[in-house]
């Protein structure tokens, strides 16, 4: 079911009237059959393997917390790594590889395999509880429960935010009740972001999707102005999930991380990954740059172990070269800075700020370009397109990107005062009955203007 | 639901708010609901029945439950003509049987048993699965239940009618966008091109279109002419086409709602006909070499002898003629008369007594 489903919105709103209703001894009990309801209403049969690679997990997180022979642990992680990235890449990456052996004459057996939901993101999830437990930064959780709803907790099963077993699973000894705070809160994140998603992204789709589709039929600044939309798209829809799915959580007293702070502010490519899909670049930070040694090993090797890193981030995205020359792009570029000495935390000023503001935003529009375009050919044609310098608007073609624009322009009246959205709550009667004057404002605003058929982009990963 | 479940642990930390919580959703959810429902009132929809108007200018009536297949291939001034009956055509682009079930619900209790006949699409294509049945959003409150429940529809497509059916604001929220505020803001932003060409930024497009819809003047939606590289955009259409024969299911909810809409009509004994519409060669060519095209007509045979109605569905080779059909199954303007005559000759028969 979509967040922007009505069977999603049920399902939230029974999940949290019964949650609260029930003894607290068997609420993770029903969050967990919720969870599994959730995800079968995808794909029941694919439950099996998510049981499966939990069942491979707490197996070897419990047999690593019972022996301290190194040798013997390195081979219980090796098998964790192994069955988990094996179901991974059998799955998502077989067709890729094979498809591509096949052109050039490798006669390899089509699989058609249908690829699970979420694969990506519960697979990651499930090998950083053994590889915690291997390197001694986390007990074995002594409950398959609390192990099985780290990884099916629902909000975020789909599209993440990508969560630490450390940040989890403490939070389900006792979570809190529903406090006026959280409540409101919660409520707040949940406007933020179907507001994102429903009069954000969604619209911005239709000034990016035609141009990206046929690129060679608009102007330089038509394709311009779809690459920033496909910008803001992209961070609208994406923040939008993680907004849906932390204040969902929160409604049942669990946290989740944060994965966005202000991503096009940043002044480097090195500040940008410290900014978007926060929890998916400190999962390839800690358990893949560190353990490909990191900065540890020399300029040369660092360099290398940063593009390894993201190449491979680029491929988790898709199964696809394109995500894979994005990564690679990224790579590039951080090992570029940190040849050059930039680093993540430096403090311009002035317009050396905005300078790097504007010079980094559009290395990241560049490689959007492939991300969004989904074969080579197709961002080709977005950037033969821009460089042909037809700058120019097409009479009868205003409207979307006038939209793009006022749509950004609302955002950046909001953005800044979003921690203030956030945290509003009513203290007073008469507060409350603003604050539901204002929700329903809102909401009709939603029904009107909101007319989503788009699923969440990363859904697909 | 209270928050006796706390555990003492709980004991002086901020008290549960799940009381406060679900009145407040509660109040937030109706007065949502009935913002929508007063201003969803200045929104008029098109009817969806016969009026007294129509009732009383024509003794005898044929209404035609179809799609955007059926507005191309029917000319309903020529059947009128030919017939000498008033008709009327209920239909919408992508409908299907569930929008016909609620037309057969909505004009079953109006029409006149003996003097009136529905003529139903039951084009294969017409009975497509494979995904999420589309545009329930004109489902109308009065016959919500009885749609929402027909067996095999999608859970979210039954809470999405069953929403719609609340209030005018979200069941006709397309309409409202495309023909209220669509206009009007793209007026407003098409008022910019003299400000843009002064400042240069106004030009044209790099390419020019391959090729130009012109739209039958007399009738909506109708296409009457593709300019340009008519080949290009026929292409382009098989090539869609392929994709979606290559898939082609039938979704068992909508031969369930074709068969309780000749059902509902047949209880308030309307005479029915059931048509397949004309679809070009090609297409008839492919669908036809499939089990499913098959097992729909064995069904419909079976339905027909059921329910006592008749099913037209053998056209004469030259109607099916490629050049008569713009994407293979949608009939260009100049092939209307052809299959509309056609159709009102085995028709007539059909009808019943026209009153003089």
């Amino acid at each position: 079911m979509l967040f922007t489903s009505f069977h999603w919105l049920l399902f939230l709103l029974g999940t949290f009237l019964v949650y609260h209703a029930i003894p607290r001894g068997v609420r993770r009990w029903f969050m967990l059959a919720s969870s599994i309801y959730f995800y079968s209403t995808w794909s029941a049969i694919h439950l099996l393997l998510i049981g499966g690679q939990l069942l491979v997990d707490w197996t070897c997180g419990h047999f690593l917390g019972k022996t301290e022979a190194a040798s013997t642990r390195k081979r219980i992680l090796a098998a964790s790594v192994c069955i988990n990235l094996g179901v991974l890449c059998i799955f998502k990456y077989y067709e890729l590889f094979s498809g591509t052996l096949r052109g050039l004459g490798l006669p390899l057996p089509e699989a058609h395999l249908t690829l699970p939901l979420a694969i990506s993101f519960y697979t990651f999830e499930s090998m950083s509880y053994t590889i915690d437990v291997y390197r001694g930064q986390l007990k074995p959780v002594r409950s398959p429960l609390h192990l099985a709803l780290f990884i099916t907790w629902f909000p975020h099963l789909i599209a993440g935010p990508i969560i630490r077993p450390s940040e989890f699973v403490p939070q389900l000894e006792n979570p809190p009740h529903v406090t006026r705070e959280r409540f409101f809160s919660g409520m707040n994140l949940l406007a933020l972001g179907y507001g994102k998603k429903l009069l954000g992204a969604d619209w911005l789709a239709r000034v990016a999707d035609p141009c990206f589709n046929e690129p060679q039929n608009y102007t330089s600044l038509e394709l311009l102005l779809a690459v920033y939309a496909y910008a803001f798209q992209i961070y609208f829809d994406f923040s939008a999930y993680t907004d849906i799915a932390r204040g969902a959580s929160r409604w049942f007293g669990i946290e989740l991380p944060e994965n966005f702070k202000d991503p096009y502010l940043s002044t480097s490519i090195t500040d940008f990954w410290r900014r978007w899909h926060m929890t998916l670049s400190h999962w390839l930070r800690d358990y893949l740059y560190v353990s490909l040694g990191g900065n540890r090993l020399g300029n040369a090797r660092t360099y290398v172990n940063l593009a390894l890193t993201m190449l491979l981030g680029g491929l988790w995205h898709g199964a696809s070269w394109t995500f894979l020359v994005w990564g690679g792009l990224h790579g590039a570029w951080l090992a570029v800075e940190r040849a050059l000495g930039v680093k993540a935390n430096d403090e311009p000023k002035g317009w050396r700020l905005w300078g790097r503001r504007v010079f980094t935003f559009h290395l990241v529009c560049l490689a959007w370009i492939l991300f969004r375009a989904q074969t080579f050919e197709k961002a080709l044609g977005v950037l033969r397109g821009l460089g042909a310098m037809k700058f120019h608007l097409v009479a009868g073609r205003h409207l979307p990107y006038l939209g793009a624009a006022f749509i950004l322009l609302v955002y950046w009246l909001i953005a800044p005062h979003r921690a203030v959205v956030e945290g509003l709550q009513p203290t007073t009667t008469r507060g409350v009955l603003a604050y539901a004057l204002a929700g329903v404002v809102f909401l009709l605003a939603l029904l009107v203007l909101g007319a989503s058929t788009h699923a969440f982009i990363y859904f697909q990963f | 639901m209270h928050s006796s479940t706390s555990s003492s642990e709980d004991a002086g930390i901020e008290p549960s708010a799940f009381r406060l919580a679900v009145g407040f959703l509660a109040v937030l959810i109706s007065l949502t609901v009935l913002g929508a429902r007063l201003i969803g009132r200045a929104y008029q929809p098109s009817p969806l029945s016969v009026g007294r108007a129509q009732l009383d200018k024509s003794p005898n009536l044929l209404v035609m439950f179809g799609n955007s297949r059926s507005k191309a291939a029917f000319d309903l001034a020529l059947l009128e003509r030919e017939l000498g009956v008033g008709a009327v055509l209920f239909s919408g682009g992508g409908w299907h049987p569930i929008h016909y079930y609620q037309l057969a619900l909505l004009n079953a209790p109006l029409l006149r048993p003996g003097r009136d006949c529905v003529v139903l699409d039951v084009s294969l294509l017409s009975f497509q699965g494979g995904s999420p049945p589309e545009r329930l959003g004109v489902i109308r409150p009065d016959t919500v239940l009885s749609i929402a429940s027909l067996p095999g529809l999608p859970a979210e497509s039954r809470l999405d009618m069953l929403f719609g059916s609340t209030n005018n604001v979200y069941r006709y929220r397309s309409q409202i966008q495309g023909q209220l505020l669509e206009p009007r803001l793209t007026r407003a932003a098409e008022a910019t091109a003299s400000l843009l060409e002064k400042f240069g930024l106004e030009g044209p497009a790099p390419t020019t279109p391959r090729f130009r819809f012109v739209l039958d003047p007399s009738r909506d939606f109708v296409m009457k002419e593709i300019q340009g590289d008519l080949a290009a955009f026929q292409e382009a259409a098989r090539e869609k086409l392929k994709q979606s024969l290559a898939s082609f299911e039938v979704a068992p909810y909508h031969k369930v709602a074709a068969e309780k809409t000749v059902e509902e009509l047949r209880r308030h004994k309307i005479d029915v006909v059931l048509v397949s519409v004309p679809l070009g060669r090609w297409v008839t060519d492919r669908l036809s070499a499939k089990t499913t095209w098959r097992q729909h007509q064995a069904w419909l045979d079976e339905l027909a002898r059921r329910e006592g109605v008749k099913i037209l569905r053998d056209w004469p080779e030259e109607l099916l003629d490629e050049r008569n059909f713009y994407d293979g199954h949608h009939l260009f303007g100049h092939a209307t008369e052809g299959v509309s005559r056609e159709f009102a000759r085995q028709v007539s028969a059909l009808l019943p007594p026209r009153e003089p």
